[in-house]
């Protein structure tokens, strides 16, 4: 089924998704309907999608480096007591 | 040294401009050669003050620049392509998939502003060019489809009749595809049913004319702060008027003829029309509800033969028109 999009004339209104048809798509252009593009699907969140980024850090006093999530309210408190970011480590 | 006419390039912008004045520079252009040697201009009007009163004499002594002012019109065989093009524009709101297009007259109570087309004249000469005009902010006026009995490419014939906002940009600076290559129907490829009656199975239809006039409102269109160029006035605004279509065909008389019949008892109906090049180029026109205006009889090679202009009628669900077209020619938009 091939479908188009129409933008209707009251001013506001969303495009409405119709299909392909004469008997469709005519009585709604005779009121003022108009074709417009597709409206652009949303972008898939990058939350759900991709894996966080995440940084090693160095603890100031020494011993092995940790992995955080690269998120200032995760990243803050450490760099505060003196972490820094280091190479994450060979494994 | 002079050029002939038929150097002329008309290019036909497909893709409407976002309004009347935004020079449309990365349009796509359809090159189509025409059948009338109109080669246009932007006519630049003047007034004088010859008449004023108090200079001594009923001479002129300034000159004053009003407006510009262009007017054209392309006529041509029935290629499917320019049939759509005319007429996409010619009735406004237009719809376009898998290959087909949907045409409709606009809707008054959203828009009285036709789509704007560039339309691109050059017109090579010496080496260069005598004519190299864009005309910006182009609608269309009128477009007029026949169809005759006979063979050959006269057996179909669209004109346009189209108006400028007066806006020009010379030289181009467009640069135009090659000539397209046309599909033209032929009335001998015609279904035709009017009112009930198949005219085609029936073998009496001769000629008849399918036409869309807006009568745009043009001296309108020079509103204060409409814009001027070089001094004189441009449109600003081109509306539809009155709208005004035209159907009438001519086909032969029989005794079993129902037009005189329908026109008494004034019979509504549908008519749908099909030109047809092949599967894939080809114009249908329905008029949602028709009757007969006028029935008159006449001959046509000694055979005698009836006349009928319709009255299309508009319907409140399905409007008084529709056009579809189906041809090679993709992204004419309004």
């Amino acid at each position: 089924m091939t479908t188009i999009w129409l933008q209707p004339p009251a001013p506001g209104s969303d495009p409405i998704e119709v299909e392909y048809t004469r008997e469709k798509i005519v009585p709604l252009m005779v009121q003022g309907h108009r074709q417009v593009p597709a409206p652009a699907k949303p972008a898939p969140s990058s939350a759900t999608t991709a894996e966080p980024k995440t940084i090693w850090l160095q603890p100031p006093a020494g011993g092995p480096a940790i992995e955080v999530e690269a998120v200032p309210d995760i990243l803050t408190p450490y760099m505060n007591q003196g972490y820094r970011e280091v190479p994450a480590p060979k494994a | 040294m002079p050029t002939r006419i038929q150097n002329a390039t008309l290019g036909l912008g497909i893709t409407a401009q976002t309004n009347i004045s935004t020079p449309a520079g990365s349009t796509t252009y359809i090159v189509v050669p025409k059948l009338d040697s109109d080669i246009y201009i932007d006519d630049f009007n003047t007034e004088d003050n010859a008449a004023w009163i108090g200079k001594g004499n009923e001479f002129a002594t300034q000159v004053f620049p009003t407006a510009f002012n262009l007017a054209g019109r392309i006529e041509k065989h029935g290629g499917i392509e320019f049939m759509t093009w005319a007429w996409a524009g010619a009735l406004g709101n237009i719809a376009y998939a898998t290959g087909t297009y949907t045409l409709v007259p606009i809707n008054p109570a959203t828009t009285l502003e036709m789509p704007y087309f560039p339309i691109v004249l050059q017109l090579a000469e010496g080496g260069g060019s005598a004519i190299d005009d864009l005309y910006v902010g182009c609608s269309i006026e009128e477009v007029t489809t026949t169809y005759n009995y006979g063979h050959g490419l006269q057996s179909v014939g669209t004109t346009v009749q189209f108006a400028g906002s007066g806006l020009l940009t010379s030289p181009s600076a467009v640069t135009l595809p090659s000539v397209l290559s046309e599909h033209n129907a032929l009335s001998s490829s015609m279904a035709l049913t009017i009112n009930g009656t198949d005219y085609v199975a029936g073998k009496t239809i001769l000629s008849g004319v399918f036409g869309w006039k807006n009568n745009l409102l043009l001296n309108a269109g020079y509103y204060p702060g409409s814009g001027t160029q070089s001094g004189a006035a441009v449109r600003g605004r081109q509306e539809i008027g009155v709208r005004v279509p035209t159907f009438t065909f001519v086909a032969r008389l029989l005794h079993t003829s129902p037009e005189y019949a329908a026109l008494i008892a004034q019979t509504t109906g549908t008519a749908t029309c099909t030109l047809t090049y092949d599967s894939t180029h080809n114009f249908t026109w329905t008029w949602e509800q028709i009757s007969y205006k006028v029935v008159k009889r006449g001959q046509a090679d000694g055979i005698a033969t009836v006349e009928v202009t319709v009255q299309p009628q508009y319907s409140n669900s399905t409007g008084i028109l529709s056009c579809s077209a189906q041809c090679g020619v993709a992204g004419i938009t309004a």
